[in-house]
């Protein structure tokens, strides 16, 4: 009888599987988890890994001397690394506008008038209409004192715009009532004596006349050439409840299309491999280089990595931001594989659509507008890691017998079979942070696996740019976690519509906002943003890059490139216990008639200990005739 | 059937401060609600009042001012516990903050998350 652990590092978590094994009979005994120390396939990983064992040993009432033998994984060496790119872009110079949705502006409509300071007031002309600008410093009692002290065939001033939040204070002291809106901080930048329309929405609705172009132009008397130009503005005013659109001059307001540039795709393939006439082999590879215009899209441009075949590199254009984000991107993987930047070669990428907000450059109020973006995620392959070297300082630490065994995927695929329901052939799935990994045994026991650019890490950027969040840390918990709406002190709306209750009155912080519900605590999100938006975007996000790369690379590793020929799909790693992207996949691929489903190694360890399983499993001598009795 | 009672803030005060009192009227104003001011002789301090203000709201929220001290409570909340309190020695800050306890208790009718930056 012989005591063995199975330790599969990750790039976030150490995962252990304890096992007696007797002549061809394996019992486990226990399984834990640490958090990995220091990076993945270094030294460093020791402790993390010793804490873990002593974990599982304490569980099965074992000791460290008793351990007979640590079997290691083989990681995979793959990096990943996402980057963003907007191509659009919206300038507006020698004009300005205010978008906001200050949370109570007063009266209904539209006004049009040259905008006029307060303490101007005196200075205006009887037979001109104004919209009238007030500062903080005057009170709403005195706004409505100066407009109410005008005669009542006086309407010259035809609307109001505040910086103070007194909006409905204001307009239920007027006697002439006339559109306000409040809130609107940076008052100094308004010019003066400039043309300027503004409106108010109806209460529930949204603005209609300056989110219009053809509303611009009818209030602000444009011709079709400054109706194409003031376009823009009205686009960023769609979904507003106030705004303000004022003509400065006869300025340049447009939407550039910024030069993205091409993607370079260097494809290298093996036309002739024959060493059969001379002795020597003979290899002949064909190179190609495809581009493909950045601008042209997602779908474009995986349409090409599709149809590229082996992708030997990908680079942008000079001088372009194509350019730049690729060389970002590699000097970041560069740098953390400390390998020298030039052999450095991206293998695989995803390029989804995406919109991100962008502060418009002539804005008053920080507005932004909705650009269009390309988001990428690229990998690359790396040397192996060392993992020996973790070996050798293991094995002289615990004094026990150490061995590297099997690569990652083949150890995956062991695990995962011991999922009660599956048989061969089996696929697997394994959805970490950097990268999507698929793995498929056949009857004859051939494995084969791939790996494709882009997971977890990649969702969390989607969600972060599309909702314009501040805090990284904010959009993956969003990516984890499910969304509720503290609708009262006592009660708060779940996403799906259910109601919890709490025991005691939620504390005042919460209050209306919408959280997230962490296992142990609720997290308030910071930004302003309507549950449904929220849940929108991340289900979008998760759905354009899990389903599209385990597509991907299910297509790449079916016999015969047909899916349908994999009868069932197992889904593993941090990923596979997410709340809804099984359940999305699960939706897809039964189109293809594959069962897939979240695994459950060994009938009770969930999509986890997969690897650390399949390394003490792959203990086990003449594995290959036994690899279809389970244990 | 007509409503007994009219869908208002309550706001219950003895010898309040005008600033103050002014301040929460307009907070509450600001974000589209009604209230009611009722004077008090009853010798009470403002968090039993404010509770008491709340039990006769039909929205539930109730404002207790004495003097310049002011609290804010809901009537499913016990006495003790009550949402928002002010109590400012210095009385041109406590007014500013006086609107924005206006406010929160219109948004604790509207359900809306409350301004914090001034509790």
């Amino acid at each position: 009888m012989s005591l063995i652990a199975g330790v599969d590092i990750g790039n976030s978590t150490t995962e252990v599987a304890l096992a007696d094994q007797t002549g061809k009979n394996i019992a486990f005994l226990s399984s834990s988890s640490h958090a990995t120390t220091g990076t993945k396939g270094t030294v460093d990983n020791v402790p993390g890994i010793r804490a873990a064992l002593e974990e599982a040993l304490r569980k099965a009432g074992r000791s460290l001397e008793e351990l007979d033998m640590i079997r290691l994984n083989e990681a995979a060496p793959v990096i990943g690394d996402t980057a963003m790119e907007t191509i659009t872009e919206t300038i507006i110079t020698d004009s300005a506008m205010i978008g906001h949705n200050p949370s109570t502006p007063a009266g209904v409509g539209y006004a049009v008038g040259y905008t006029l300071h307060l303490e101007n007031f005196s200075k205006r002309k009887p037979e001109q209409k104004y919209i009238l600008v007030a500062g903080k410093e005057y009170s709403y009692e005195k706004v409505a004192e100066i407009l109410n002290a005008l005669s009542g065939q006086d309407k010259s001033v035809t609307g109001l715009i505040l910086q103070a939040d007194e909006a409905v204070l204001v307009w239920n002291r007027l006697q002439q009532k006339i559109p306000i809106i409040d809130e609107v901080k940076r008052i100094d930048k308004i010019p003066e004596g400039k043309m300027a329309a503004i409106e108010v929405a109806m209460p529930g609705q949204v603005i209609r006349q300056l989110s219009n172009p053809y509303g611009i132009a009818t209030l602000l008397g444009l011709d079709s050439e400054e109706t194409r130009l003031v376009t823009p503005i009205a686009k960023s005013l769609i979904g507003k409840k106030s705004a303000v659109v004022i003509r400065t001059g006869s300025g340049y307001i447009g939407e550039n299309i910024l030069p993205a540039g091409d993607l370079y795709i260097d494809t290298e393939e093996l036309t002739k491999a024959d060493g059969s006439l001379s002795g020597y082999e003979i290899r002949e590879t064909e190179k190609r280089r495809i581009a493909v215009s950045v601008d042209a899209g997602a779908v474009q441009i995986m349409e090409t990595v599709r149809n590229a075949g082996n992708i030997a590199d990908v680079s942008g254009q000079d001088g372009t931001n194509a350019g730049t984000m690729f060389h970002r991107m590699k000097t970041n993987m560069s740098r953390l594989t400390q390998e020298e930047i030039s052999s450095v070669h991206i293998t695989d990428l995803l390029a989804v659509d995406t919109l991100a907000p962008v502060l418009i450059s002539g804005a008053l109020a920080g507005e932004t507008c909705m650009e269009k973006a390309v988001g990428i995620a690229a990998m690359v392959r790396t040397k192996q890691l060392p993992m020996q070297r973790i070996a050798d300082k293991l094995a002289e630490e615990l004094h026990t017998s150490v061995k590297v065994a099997g690569i990652e995927a083949a150890m995956a695929l062991i695990g995962a079979f011991t999922t009660p329901g599956t048989r061969l052939p089996l696929a697997i799935v394994d959805m970490g942070g950097g990268s999507t990994d698929a793995a498929m045994i056949d009857e004859r026991q051939e494995v084969r696996y791939v790996h494709k650019a882009g997971a977890g890490e990649m969702v969390t950027m989607l969600i972060r740019t599309e909702l314009g969040l501040h805090d990284r840390s904010e959009a993956e918990m969003i990516k984890r976690y499910p969304l509720a709406k503290v609708e009262s002190l006592f009660h708060m709306r779940l996403e799906d519509g259910s109601m919890r209750f709490l025991p005691e009155a939620i504390d005042p912080r919460y209050y209306g906002c919408v959280v997230m519900l962490l296992p142990d605590q609720i997290v308030r999100l910071e930004e302003d943003i309507p549950m449904e938006r929220i849940m929108d975007v991340r289900r979008e996000a998760k759905k354009k890059v899990f389903i599209e790369n385990v597509l991907r690379a299910l297509q790449n590793i079916a016999p015969e490139g047909d899916m349908k020929k994999i009868p069932n799909v197992v889904l593993v790693g941090g990923s596979a216990e997410d709340f809804e992207i099984p359940e999305m996949l699960t939706e897809v691929l039964s189109k293809y008639r594959i069962v897939c489903g979240r695994g459950n190694i060994r009938a009770t360890e969930g999509p986890r200990n997969a690897v650390a399983t399949g390394l003490v499993l792959s203990g086990l001598e003449n594995q290959k005739d036994d690899a279809g009795e389970k244990t | 059937m007509m409503l007994a009672k009219k869908p208002e803030i309550v706001i219950l005060e003895d010898r309040a401060d005008q600033g103050i009192l002014r301040e929460i009227c307009a907070g509450i104003e600001e974000e589209g609600l009604f209230y009611r001011i009722e004077k008090t002789e009853v010798v009470m301090d403002p968090g039993m009042l404010a509770h008491k203000a709340a039990e006769e709201s039909i929205l539930g929220a109730g404002i207790g001012i004495v003097l310049s001290h002011a609290v804010l409570t809901f009537d499913k909340l016990p006495a003790e516990h009550p949402l928002f309190q002010l109590e400012e020695k210095d009385l041109m800050k406590g007014r500013s903050r006086a609107r924005a306890l206006g406010k929160n208790a219109a948004r604790l009718v509207r359900r809306q998350p409350f301004s914090m930056e001034e509790f």
